[in-house]
């Protein structure tokens, strides 16, 4: 089938956000009645290569043909005119209106001036029965469950006669069943012609649907195998995480001293049964996949989350951390993960932006002085080499990197003793990485310690002496330093998340 | 023949109700329920109930504020449906509510207008204050003011209107600056200002007058909102001795402003006659009395002078027998 | 780097420019009559009272909310402070407990607001809306939609009083601007103010107390608007039931030009106050120079809008620069 004519051609694409070099001369094409797996690990570019594909994103640099026309200018409405569809989850349907008043969108059927419901819900039943689903269209799909809105959000795409269909993570909110309808429709797609993408983190799903796989690594093209080259899932891996190890991840090498957090059978609501410890000196690796419940443990932590069970010890002491002040108190921090909507505030300046929870520091019979405040933020810019023309620069002037290092200037001047780092270099470029490990190595140094949550296997690796790995909410390894492999570590991960019985039904 | 007695005692009762429930209903509809001139008509009202002794049954409605012009046609709906026997009402447009008044007199239902006349409408009598009469009183009395005071008459005057296109405010102005023209030829009436019946606007819009023109000489408010904002700019800059000024209505605060000097006459409609006489009058109608189409109300100056022998126009709430 | 602390008055400097140039060409256009000290410090007295309630509506605009109740907060405390001391009425209570007492008022409407905005999850805007209407219908009820007049002399006075030249409520006004520039900087309730505005998950990440400090702002808030009724109340020298209506348009209007975004995080009290004086001098200057009244408000109604057109045009002409500068530095690695 590969002999085809594309339908699908991209050469040469290449899109960079500020900080970060998203893909990079990426070549790509798709037959029609073509299935194809597309995987790589979290950031390597697959979503960024999808939003091109539609429209959402402009390219950089590249070309695009579709169905032997060149598309120079795109937008989804453009693309979708065109006859691609991506199915992302809960995107493209109304939750407030019917599922058959979706699927009739804009173009619905009349009498006269009027709608005809009878024969708009009469074509919707007959579609969805024709495609294997029982759904009531006449319900809306905001009163549908997850996994059926996600089904309906797929049946509107066929609905619309595509040349080119793009799953983004279907089976994700998916039950068996389901799962095996799908199947059955890709197969269906695949038969009358239709091209399909096929992204998944589950990759013996992905050889269970496709026919070729195409893997990106950092933004990059790996290359394109036939599932039947490769052979089984076992040969997948090592392509999606083989790259030698670079020079700016490393770790220094320290004393680790005593217990300075200890968690006992946290539960909460995405996790159970979680026990770990980090001591002085010491990096602390957390790994999963996206959704495996790293995040949430972190924000139980610090007290955000409630827990449902659980104790936690801080240098021996049992305490509770019912919000982010009792943390902030006790010695622990946490920088989240989403900083644009949980970290800065963007209107505010630098100094504000340092000195938000290190007022107290300064503060001369209740009241702020500024003298010092300036100081002190002066001080860290300083000492973290943050490029700013002055600390009265409002923070939304400051590129990804510098606005990550702004607040985790805020965190060493708070310097408490265990600090939760949750995903702290994504989109951020190389050289301010390194600084960052550096920093690392400045606070583990002078006794304090770190919980390193990253999705990115090299830069974990690199600077953790230990990494527990989660997987759907447990904790599923502890993993030494020396036992470090990616092969490894990524193989724990999904161990909660392939469930071989889900495939083998819907074969 | 206790049960003949008790029996015959129910049917007394019965029939007592009856002839209670029997009382004319009359609506009671003011242009706004937050001053009072137009508590002093409810007053007149209910006086008139009383007076009539369970004849008739008057129910008072009413909207916020004048400006509300849509509430008031609602409340006209409202009560319509009701179906009263009379509806005496003083509307604040001269337009909105015809259609419903006319289906209302169509129905049966007796029609009387206090204060501002409506258009297009059929009605059992119109009762008001000549407002053109009352105007040109303002200004005769604004010179008597300026002269007594030893001012000249010749400078400016200030015009504080509460609020543009309303026909009594317009008549009032209309009636003012023609008398004026003919008595004092001398003064100039500047350019109008609105503020929209609100006190502290109409006390800054004085404030800048005196500001912008230092030969400003008099003020006149037309109603009691702006009569009170000019008397508060008076007294706040102190002056009372080279300003002269007059008012329509007869707030407390403008009974204030007339004994402090502030204001030097007021020109005072007969609110609590306009209740008492429309409801009397829509009691006629009910009996089919003739009445005119159009009773004059009268308009009375009340000067610091003659003001405590007034106070049974300027205040009242102490003529309520309620 | 010091120079560069300008940039935060940048909002400030051009509103100031704006005051200058009406104002010049006032004076000339008037022969001199606005710029008399009769009239500037009239202005002043003029614009203190909306200037007052100002205040408080850049708060709450500051935290990404409205507050539509304040013209009936002033209604209220007005109203409260009459009823207990009007020597008509039954109570004749003495001033001072009075005003203790009409400002409670005050800050209890603001308190039902924030617990419904916060913990009820109710946006501002609806529940300012109802508080607006339901303390209206409260203060019609308790003064039967009548005046209360018989304000003790020395209230009624207060208005007319003059401190150094200047009225007395135009000190109280600027009094408490340089409160609140001083609190709003130096307090650690300020700083909350501005970080819980521009980001709340993240003020709560950083161990802020996101609900205190929230039933603050609008305690605040609305203890402002009771300020204000009372300076309406020694103006008016009554208890007003219809006192402050339409005040809430008047102070978001100030706000606005001040350069507080409605998206929160951004607005101060320096710039709203001088959005009100912006404001009160059309009005002035319209009534000095004679001119078409329905005339100026078609020009504050226009000067609203472009005011902010103009702050979002300059700030978007900033942030694409911004963006950029940032692709370049890409390429340029």
């Amino acid at each position: 089938m590969l002999e085809d004519r594309p339908i699908l051609q991209l050469d040469q694409i290449s899109k960079a956000f500020p900080g970060v070099k998203a893909l990079d001369n990426v070549s790509f094409s798709v037959s029609s009645g073509e299935v194809r797996g597309l995987v790589g690990e979290n950031g390597a570019g697959k979503s960024t290569l999808i939003k091109i594909i539609t429209g959402a994103y402009t390219r950089d640099s590249g070309s695009m043909t579709f169905d032997d026309n060149e598309i120079v200018k795109n937008s989804p409405i453009i693309s979708t005119a065109k006859g691609i569809y991506a199915v992302y989850q809960d995107v493209m349907v109304s939750p407030h209106l019917s599922v058959a008043e979706n699927f009739f969108l804009g173009k619905q059927p009349k009498i006269g001036p009027f709608v005809n419901w009878r024969k708009m819900y009469r074509d919707a039943r007959r579609f969805l029965e024709r495609i294997g689903l029982d759904t009531d269209v006449r319900k809306t799909v905001g009163e549908l469950s997850m996994a059926e809105s996600e089904m309906v959000t797929i049946a509107k795409a066929i609905w619309g006669n595509p040349k080119l269909v793009i799953f983004d993570e279907p089976t994700a909110v998916l039950t068996k069943s389901e799962t095996k309808v799908l199947f059955k429709i890709i197969k269906d797609l695949q038969n009358e012609g239709v091209a399909v993408v096929y992204i998944s983190h589950n990759l013996e799903e992905v050889f269970e649907v496709c026919d070729t796989v195409t893997v990106l690594k950092d933004g990059a093209l790996v290359g394109t195998y036939t599932t039947e080259e490769l052979e089984d899932v076992e040969k997948l891996i090592p392509l999606m995480v083989g790259r030698t190890i670079e020079q700016m991840y490393y770790k220094r090498e320290l004393e680790i001293g005593r217990e300075l957090l200890r968690v006992d059978n946290l539960s909460g609501e995405r996790f159970n049964d979680i026990s770990f410890n980090v001591r002085a000196g010491e990096i602390v690796g957390l790994f999963g996949l996206i959704g495996a419940g790293r995040t949430e443990i972190a924000r139980a932590i610090f007290g955000v989350d409630s827990l449902r069970k659980g104790m936690i010890t801080l240098k021996g002491k049992q305490v509770k951390l019912k919000k982010p002040k009792d943390s902030l108190d006790n010695g622990v921090g946490y920088l989240p993960e989403d900083k644009r909507s949980q970290g800065i505030f963007p209107q505010q300046d630098i100094d504000f932006n340092i000195n938000i929870i290190n007022f107290e520091k300064v503060m001369k019979a209740g009241f702020i002085s500024y003298r010092k405040a300036h100081a002190q933020a002066r001080d860290y810019v300083n000492k973290l080499s943050i490029k700013i023309s002055s600390i009265y620069q409002p923070l939304f002037e400051l590129s990804g990197g510098n606005q990550q290092k702004v607040i985790i200037a805020r965190w060493l001047c708070k310097n408490p003793d265990v600090l939760i780092f949750d995903e702290p270099t994504v989109g951020i470029d190389v050289g301010t990485k390194s600084e960052i490990y550096r920093l690392f190595g400045d606070i583990t140094e002078s006794g304090k310690g770190i919980i390193l949550i990253s999705s990115y296997l090299p830069e974990l690796m690199g600077v953790s002496d230990r990494i527990y790995v989660i997987s759907a909410g447990r904790l599923v390894a502890e993993v030494q330093k020396k036992d470090f492999s990616e092969e490894r570590l990524l193989r724990f991960a999904m161990k909660n998340v392939v469930s071989t019985a889900k495939i083998e039904e819907a074969g | 023949m206790r049960k003949v007695l008790v029996l015959f005692a129910m049917f007394a009762l019965i029939l007592g109700s009856t002839l209670a429930f029997a009382a004319y209903e009359i609506a009671f509809i003011v242009k706004a329920t937050d001053s009072d001139f137009w508590q002093y008509t409810i007053v007149g009202a209910r006086n008139a109930e009383y007076d009539l002794q369970g004849l008739i049954n008057v129910t008072v409605y009413g909207p916020l504020r004048e400006a509300d012009i849509d509430h008031q046609i609602a409340i006209l709906e409202d009560v319509v449906m009701r179906r009263p026997d009379a509806i005496v009402m003083s509307s604040t447009s001269s337009e909105a509510p015809s259609a419903i008044l006319d289906e209302a007199y169509e129905l049966g239902i007796k029609i009387v207008l206090i204060d501002n006349y409506v258009y297009d409408t059929r009605f059992n009598s119109f009762l008001a204050t000549d407002n053109q009469v009352g105007g040109a009183l303002a200004a005769d009395n604004l010179v008597a003011a300026l002269e007594e005071a030893g001012l000249p008459l010749s400078g400016k005057v200030g015009l504080i209107s509460a609020m543009a296109g309303v026909q009594v405010l317009i008549d009032r102005t209309d009636g003012f600056l023609t008398r004026l023209a003919e008595i004092a030829p001398d003064l100039e009436v500047l350019p109008t200002i609105y503020t929209d019946n609100d006190i502290a606007v109409s006390a800054d819009a004085a404030a800048d007058l005196l500001i912008a023109y230092p030969d400003l000489v008099a003020f006149f408010g037309n109603n009691n909102h702006t009569g009170i904002g000019v008397a508060r700019t008076i007294e706040e800059q102190g002056v009372a001795n080279r300003v002269s000024a007059v008012a329509y209505d007869s707030d407390p605060l403008q009974i204030d402003a007339l004994e402090t000097g502030a204001l030097d006459a007021l020109i005072v409609q007969d609110p609590h006659g306009m209740g008492y006489k429309g409801v009397m009058f829509a009691f006629m109608a009910l009996h089919d009395e003739p009445l005119p189409e159009y009773y004059d109300t009268g308009v009375y100056v009340v000067t610091r002078d003659i003001l405590d022998e007034s106070m049974w126009i300027l205040d009242p709430f102490g003529r309520a027998r309620y | 780097m010091a120079g560069k602390r300008e940039r935060k008055a940048f909002a400030e400097r051009n509103l100031l420019i704006i005051v200058v140039v009406m104002w010049v060409f006032l004076a000339v256009a008037t022969r001199g009559n606005f710029s008399s000290f009769a009239n500037i410090t009239n202005l002043l007295r003029q614009t203190s009272i909306n200037g007052v309630v100002a205040i408080g509506m850049t708060l709450i605009i500051i935290t990404a909310g409205i507050d539509l109740s304040v013209g009936s907060i002033v209604g209220l405390s007005g109203m409260v402070f009459a009823l207990l001391t009007s020597t008509r009425g039954a109570i004749q209570m003495d001033m001072l407990p009075a005003l203790v007492i009409a400002l409670l008022a005050a800050a209890a409407v603001g308190l039902v607001s924030a617990i419904a905005v916060h913990d009820g999850k109710v946006p501002p805007f609806i529940a300012t809306l109802g508080m607006m209407t339901l303390v209206r219908g409260l203060v019609m009820y308790v003064s039967g939609g009548r005046m209360v007049t018989g304000l003790p002399m020395e209230f009624r006075q207060f208005s007319a009083l003059r401190i150094l030249g200047m009225p007395a409520l135009a000190w109280i006004w600027i009094l408490l601007i340089i409160l609140m520039l001083f609190v709003l900087k130096y307090t650690k309730f300020g700083r909350n103010l501005y970080a819980i505005g521009s980001n709340q998950e993240a003020a709560r990440l950083s161990g802020i107390n996101v609900r205190i400090n929230m039933y603050s702002f609008y305690v605040v808030a609305a203890i402002f608007s009771g300020i204000a009724g009372l300076m309406l109340a020694t103006r008016m020298a009554a208890g007003v039931p219809t006192g402050g209506s339409g005040y809430e348009l008047d102070a978001i209007a100030a706000a606005v030009i001040g350069g507080a975004s409605l998206m929160g995080g951004s607005g101060t009290v320096l710039g709203t106050a001088l959005g009100a004086v912006i404001i009160q001098t059309m009005r002035n200057g319209g009534n000095l120079l004679g001119a078409d009244p329905f005339i100026m408000q078609i020009l504050i109604g226009a000067l609203i809008v472009l005011a902010v057109f103009f702050d979002q045009y300059f700030k978007a002409r900033k942030r694409l620069r911004v963006t950029r500068r940032a692709s370049k530095e890409v390429d340029e690695k």
